[in-house]
């Protein structure tokens, strides 16, 4: 037979230990009074307690917990641990998609369609000549000019790896692209252009690629792209001078 | 013996005179020799209680007080029994109805002996807890040497291992 008041069984300890307030310690010791079993507990226990305080410390360490260590209880290690892990996947996804790292908080791509509009009104944008290009090109392009996207796409769509013309093939693809709103095709549709700084689209392949690129969120790519543009020093540098210093600013 | 205002207000002079009979009666067989030391015990606690510094409870130590008393009442009978060579075997230690109890069952140096014993055969845990918390140290200090468990469960920890201590001294034929 044993006590079956669960509450004052696990105090007994503490109380044999003095670990007990005021408070805690006399309602244990009223406890005791009433139950034989408490109380033979606690008398058997006195000398396996007298006991265990003689012998030798079971911890290697000569001081228990070292001092300056004593403060870093397991609660502050399991957040120094979160921090840490938290710390490591921001560092990680930083590394993986490198991109994020100069992701501002407000991209200028209206900015970037605004001024590509602009230029094309003031006719700063290469216009194809029916005679020069063939009659599709000039079908093409009045199509765009129409605000006919799609139909302008239908119509290029066979032209765009094979052509002669098919830098200016995909330079129109990718205006369409960009006036629905699908910027990650208007990228694909620039990807992989081989392109010499000759061509006369290159500066506006790099301009509309920035563009695309930015409307994706790849900061990154698309600053690399108007850094070649203010450098060539041609049409586009000022307005790409001009998005690079919207850029820096966002980011601050 | 009417001092029962010298005592702690929650300890009733009655209760604790029925306690000790109880504990005492476990150890001698022989009741009026037990009453005899229960009233001695009870006049050493009621004369020394008021000038005590406890080191643990008052209820703790006056069961310390009854035990010197039960071991010294065996000092003298085994003294007696060295000098006359003579021991009566109808004043047997063990009372036949009760079982081995710890004191009677083997003398202060066994019982160590034991008790060390017990005590390589709990874990290291256990034996880290334990004696850290009968050396005094604070639940928060334990904690801090056993980062694994949460303050919370320390407690709990040293309520298991205790029980497991018990048990052990239990298998070597000690305590109740």
């Amino acid at each position: 037979m044993s006590c079956r008041n669960i509450h004052y069984k696990r105090l007994l300890p503490l109380y044999e230990a003095d670990r007990l307030d005021d408070e805690t310690r006399r309602e244990v010791e009223a406890h005791i009074l009433e139950c034989p079993h408490c109380a033979r507990e606690l008398f058997d226990m006195l000398p396996v307690m007298e006991v265990i305080r003689e012998l030798e410390s079971p911890f290697p360490e000569a001081l228990l917990v070292p001092r300056r260590w004593a403060f870093f209880s397991f609660r502050w290690q399991s957040l120094a641990a979160l921090f840490l892990l938290v710390a490591m996947v921001s560092l990680l996804s930083l590394v993986v998609i490198p991109n994020l790292k100069y992701m501002p908080a407000s991209l200028p791509t209206a900015d970037l369609n605004r001024i590509l509009r602009q230029m094309e009104q003031q006719q700063w944008v290469t216009v194809p000549e029916p005679a020069e290009n063939g009659r599709m090109v000039s079908e093409a392009w009045r199509l765009y000019r129409a605000e006919r996207y799609e139909d302008c796409l239908a119509l290029i769509e066979g032209q765009l790896g094979q052509s002669a013309n098919h830098m200016e093939y995909r330079v129109l693809a990718a205006r369409c692209h960009l006036a629905l709103k699908a910027p990650r095709r208007a990228c694909d549709v620039l990807e992989d252009v081989e392109a010499t700084p000759d061509d006369p689209f290159y500066d506006e392949m790099l301009f509309l690629k920035a563009q695309a690129l930015l409307e994706n969120g790849r900061v990154e790519a698309a600053v690399q792209c108007l850094i070649l543009l203010v450098d060539r020093g041609e049409d586009y540098s000022v307005e790409s001078k001009q998005i690079l210093e919207m850029i820096l600013e966002a980011k601050k | 013996m009417d001092n029962d205002q010298t005592l702690p207000e929650h300890v009733s002079l009655e209760k604790l005179r029925e306690i000790f009979m109880s504990l005492a009666k476990r150890r001698i067989r022989n009741e009026s020799d037990a009453e005899e030391i229960v009233q001695e015990a009870l006049i050493t606690v009621l004369e020394k209680q008021d000038n005590q510094a406890f080191e643990a409870g008052f209820l703790q130590w006056s069961f310390g007080v009854l035990r010197n008393k039960i071991g010294n009442y065996y000092q003298k009978r085994d003294r007696r029994a060295k000098h006359s060579r003579l021991v009566d075997e109808n004043d047997i230690r063990v009372r036949p109805d009760s079982g081995p109890g710890p004191l009677e069952a083997c003398s202060e140096r066994e019982l160590k002996e034991k008790i060390r014993k017990v005590w390589l055969q709990l874990g290291e845990h256990c034996r880290k807890l334990l004696w850290m918390l009968y050396r005094g140290y604070s639940r928060e200090e334990i904690s801090r040497a056993f980062p694994q468990y949460h303050i919370k469960v320390v407690n709990t920890k040293i309520f298991r291992c205790r029980n497991y201590l018990r048990r052990l001294l239990r298998k070597e034929g000690y305590s109740s």
